[in-house]
């Protein structure tokens, strides 16, 4: 416990990569993210709390990361548009999209649905650690998990009588 | 429990596996009893089976050297390294600058100019000047007080030191770092000289004082962004008596 595990961090390598893949969807970014989070977690290691696993603890610096990049993101496109700038990481607001795979529709998903969703149904980490590495409360969990699934079902067009559904947005 | 059909929230963590064995059991007692229960967890079951496959299958990204621990535990390490030395580099820089910035800031203090210190020099330079001390003479008065107040940039009245003995000459520009300065120079019957002067300036904090040198008296004052002299010769009683009534009239 006070020293980090150079072999289990590695074993957790491909997991990290899966989750910051589908919360950054960008392969570089992701592995940006990768390499914050175990920088941080080498730098934080010594004020862990013992109270989550170390796959929930490092899901959680990673997405803590996530999180702050995109407001980074967020206020530089306000500032962008404020000087009158095309904001060029906006998307469009009417993007149309039918699923065609389990992996676009999940890709179509909210950030939010897919974070949840890996970490719970990919990862199998248990509702109190995936709360612990979203930062919410379990509850938030369970709801937003039933919320994600609803979207997820939609997409592929399970238990909603038409074969494909058309997402707006 | 056995009665009652399970809501969504125990059916979605029966599926997560996040029930505990008491009831689970309870569960899938209910589901054994209702057909259509069971197909519906059946089918999340299948669904969270295929998100798995398709997730954990759908990922083929290439080995990363810098994403190994081992690689960046000893990026991690030059970079503290890099990071002390610029630190010693810094509280040396910062140890110099403090001498160095102490010792200039002596000398900068030994060799900063006392205020209004040009007032004193044009009055050295131009109001001795025998054969022409300024450039417009009081014959032409409102238009010299229209060019001394547009040079100037404010309204600049042309003080009347009669009462004083001191006939107006005439007035002429200057320039200096703060901007134009305007200098009004008066002579009374024996060619004694006393000088009004007026120019810009950053000071906007009604500070005043007063200084002798070499025989010259000079009082200034700061008022409005604009700094004001009277100089005069010491020596002469009046030069003190226009410097105390001036500041009121200007």
């Amino acid at each position: 416990m006070n020293r980090i595990d150079d072999d289990e961090l590695r074993q957790l390598l491909p997991s990290l990569r899966r989750f910051a893949l589908w919360l950054a969807r960008d392969p570089a970014d992701a592995d940006d993210l990768v390499q914050a989070c175990i920088e941080r977690a080498l730098s934080r290691w010594s004020t862990r709390r013992g109270d989550a696993s170390l796959k929930a603890w490092l899901f959680a610096i990673l997405h803590r990361q996530f999180i702050d990049q995109r407001r980074r993101a967020g206020r530089w496109r306000g500032v962008l548009a404020m000087l009158g700038a095309e904001p060029g990481a906006a998307p469009s607001a009417e993007e149309t999209f039918v699923a065609r795979s389990s992996l676009e529709a999940f890709d179509a998903l909210a950030v939010d649905h897919r974070a949840v969703l890996l970490l719970v149904v990919v990862e199998g980490l248990p509702y109190q650690d995936a709360a612990h590495a979203l930062g919410v409360p379990v509850g938030t969990v369970m709801s937003r998990l039933s919320r994600a699934r609803a979207a997820y079902r939609k997409l592929t067009g399970d238990e909603s009588g038409g074969a494909r559904l058309r997402r707006i947005g | 429990m056995n009665d009652k059909m399970p809501d969504d929230d125990t059916l979605q963590a029966y599926v997560d596996g996040e029930l505990d064995d008491a009831r689970r059991r309870e569960v899938e007692a209910c589901l054994v009893a209702q057909p259509e229960l069971a197909a519906r967890v059946t089918r999340w079951q299948r669904e969270a089976a295929g998100l798995r496959a398709a997730l954990a299958g759908g990922l083929s990204l290439p080995p990363q050297a810098r994403l190994d621990p081992v690689s960046i535990r000893r990026t991690r390490r030059t970079r503290a390294r890099r990071r002390l030395a610029l630190c010693a580099s810094l509280v040396l820089a910062l140890g110099l600058g403090g001498v160095g910035g102490w010792q200039a800031k002596s000398a900068r203090v030994a060799a900063a100019a006392p205020p209004m210190d040009d007032a004193v020099a044009a009055y050295r330079v131009f109001a001795t000047d025998r054969t022409r001390p300024v450039e417009m003479d009081a014959s032409q008065g409102p238009e010299l007080q229209a060019w001394l107040s547009a040079r100037l940039g404010r309204p600049m009245a042309l003080p009347d030191l009669q009462p004083y003995g001191f006939a107006l000459l005439g007035g002429r520009m200057l320039a200096t770092s703060d901007g134009a300065a305007a200098m009004l120079v008066y002579q009374d019957a024996d060619g004694g000289r006393i000088s009004v002067y007026v120019r810009p300036s950053t000071r906007f904090d009604d500070v005043r004082g007063s200084r002798r040198e070499e025989g010259l008296a000079l009082r200034y004052w700061f008022r409005d962004g604009y700094g004001f002299a009277v100089v005069g010769r010491a020596d002469d009683p009046r030069t003190l008596e226009v410097q105390q009534a001036l500041p009121s009239a200007v």
